[in-house]
């Protein structure tokens, strides 16, 4: 039954603990959301259930996760309409054979890696119960993600959205992006269909009506939207409701299809209108309450699932370095050699293989759904939530080091003393 | 690719335990509340929960088709995606206990 005094109490704590962290991680020069990241991490069994075992059971006894859990889902797919919002498929025109070289390696390279992982890891650290194609399949998408809005928060932060490295960048993440929720859809209907009751062709079929309905109907009803909105200079309250139904439905429709609900908000946001003024418009009314809210409230729920060095013996630390060795050889590497390759002067490649490797709340997203669906068992995810925070722990730093900021903004000047 | 790898056989989530009816040790089983285990595994390795009312966690290893805690051990027996679990519960005082156990409906499972 549900504890209210409990609830409240839980996300009273997570807001505090993710506020407190992310501002001390600011202080180190790192993104907020990292912080938050982190201390959905220090709340779980990983620090509060070692540290304080009894504070941990009485805080979040098990039975009550589960509230927390749909409240976190609910902040999920209002996020992943964000993301899709956020996202504009034009920006990788106009960057030519760099970003397309660079958007295709940075998918196939820490792909090929993730697979290969998945040889030794399988025996390891999977069952039966799980086929290997389906382990390696998502430990190639798992290894492929690029946080997209981790990413753009970076580059916005450091004052970098202008330059030509962060632009690429940003295009290179939206294709990524993309590109990974797409095999991961692939993978949850893989997944789903050997158990689910209706049969495969119904769930492919459906899937395939229902992105042909998103594109060339849905869409283009929705600059009704822009055009209320262009109007009055704002939505009505009840425009605003209608867009959330419409995500709500997307959302419901993915997941009766056997897919996910969050593809379907991430497809509803990605087939907006993306006139700059209406996109800041809705993410200004969409974005606080999640990102302050409900986002943290995913941290937490990640952070109680993970067990960072909680059993498992020394093995486990071989396997996370391993992990993480892999996942930044093909995601980093990958990006920066395709870069290289394309004619970028090294220490940009560099850069964008820096930038490409930031894996932050995306990665987060995946594990759980992989978790949810069974596919990777209770220590694969602790190790892929270790690969996610190295990962984006590591990019600032890293950036600052090869490209220090006083070189990049120098760029920045030149770019747009260029337009200009 | 892969086709060669075997995985060790798949024993996690929650599970109904059936004793020896004729066993004879009240102080250990009485405990005890359905489902009686609940299993996290990773690999050959697995974390077994006794719903006993303090959580009563053992270290377990999985060879082959064995299972093997503290004061667990067991066969696991059937075909993937309806394993059983056979064998013995040392408790405490008392002789060890056989019992049988049945999974109980499992969440979505990748690919099996």
């Amino acid at each position: 039954m549900l504890n209210l005094f409990q609830l409240v109490l839980q996300i009273a704590v997570i807001l505090v603990a993710a506020r407190v962290v992310g501002f001390l991680f600011q202080k180190i020069n790192q993104p907020q959301v990292m912080g938050e990241m982190v201390a959905g991490i220090l709340l779980g069994p990983s620090l509060l259930g070692w540290l304080a075992p009894g504070v941990s059971a009485a805080l979040f006894p098990p039975a009550s996760l589960a509230y927390l859990n749909a409240l976190s889902q609910v902040g999920l797919v209002v996020f992943m309409f964000v993301v899709g919002l956020a996202l504009n498929p034009t920006e990788l025109h106009g960057y030519g054979h760099a970003a397309v070289l660079t958007s295709h390696v940075s998918i196939v390279a820490p792909f090929c890696l993730g697979g290969l992982t998945a040889l030794y890891l399988y025996p390891r650290l999977s069952d039966d119960g799980v086929t290997f194609t389906g382990f390696a399949l998502f430990m190639g998408a798992a290894m492929s993600i690029t946080a997209f809005p981790v990413l753009a928060r970076i580059l916005t932060e450091r004052g970098l959205v202008r330059s030509r490295m962060g632009t690429l960048a940003i295009a290179c993440a939206a294709v990524d992006d993309v590109t990974g929720w797409c095999i991961l859809a692939y993978i949850v209907v893989l997944v789903r269909v050997s158990h689910a009751s209706r049969p495969a062709w119904v769930t492919i079929a459906g899937s395939i009506l229902y992105v042909l309905v998103m594109l060339f109907v849905v869409r283009r009803l929705l600059p009704a939207f822009e055009r209320a909105f262009r109007r009055r200079g704002e939505l009505s309250d009840n425009l605003v409701a209608v867009i959330v139904v419409l995500v709500l439905v997307s959302a419901l429709a993915t997941e009766w299809l056997g897919i996910h609900l969050l593809f379907g908000a991430f497809l509803m946001g990605a087939i907006m209108p993306k006139t700059p003024d209406f996109v800041n418009y809705l993410l200004h009314k969409f974005e606080s309450v999640t990102v302050v809210l409900l986002l943290p409230l995913f941290f937490a729920f990640t952070g109680l699932r993970t067990r960072i060095g909680v059993g498992g013996g020394s093995a486990i630390w071989l396997y996370s370095a391993m992990v993480i060795v892999v996942a930044i050889t093909g995601k980093l590497g990958g990006s920066m050699f395709a870069a290289r390759l394309a004619g970028m002067p090294w220490r940009e490649a560099a850069s964008l293989g820096i930038l490409m490797n930031t894996r932050g709340l995306m990665e987060l997203v995946i594990l759980n759904i992989g978790l949810d669906i069974g596919v990777i068992s209770p220590v694969m995810f602790s190790i892929m939530v270790l690969m996610a925070l190295v990962t984006t722990f590591m990019t600032t730093p890293l950036l600052e080091w090869v490209y220090p900021s006083r070189l990049l903004k120098a760029q920045v000047v030149e770019a747009e003393k260029n337009v200009a | 690719m892969g086709k060669g790898i075997a995985a060790p056989l798949s024993i996690g989530g929650e599970w109904t335990v059936q004793f020896d009816p004729a066993a004879n040790c009240a102080s250990g089983l009485s405990r005890l509340r359905q489902p009686v285990l609940s299993i996290s595994q990773s690999g050959p390795g697995a974390l077994i929960t006794l719903n006993d009312g303090r959580s009563t966690t053992l270290a377990a290893t999985i060879t082959g088709a064995t299972l093997a805690a503290a004061s667990l051990t067991a066969t696991i027996a059937g075909k993937p995606g309806e394993h059983v679990l056979e064998g013995k519960f040392d408790f405490d005082g008392c002789a060890p206990v056989a019992f049988r156990a049945t999974r109980q409906a499992q969440a979505k499972k990748g690919g099996e």
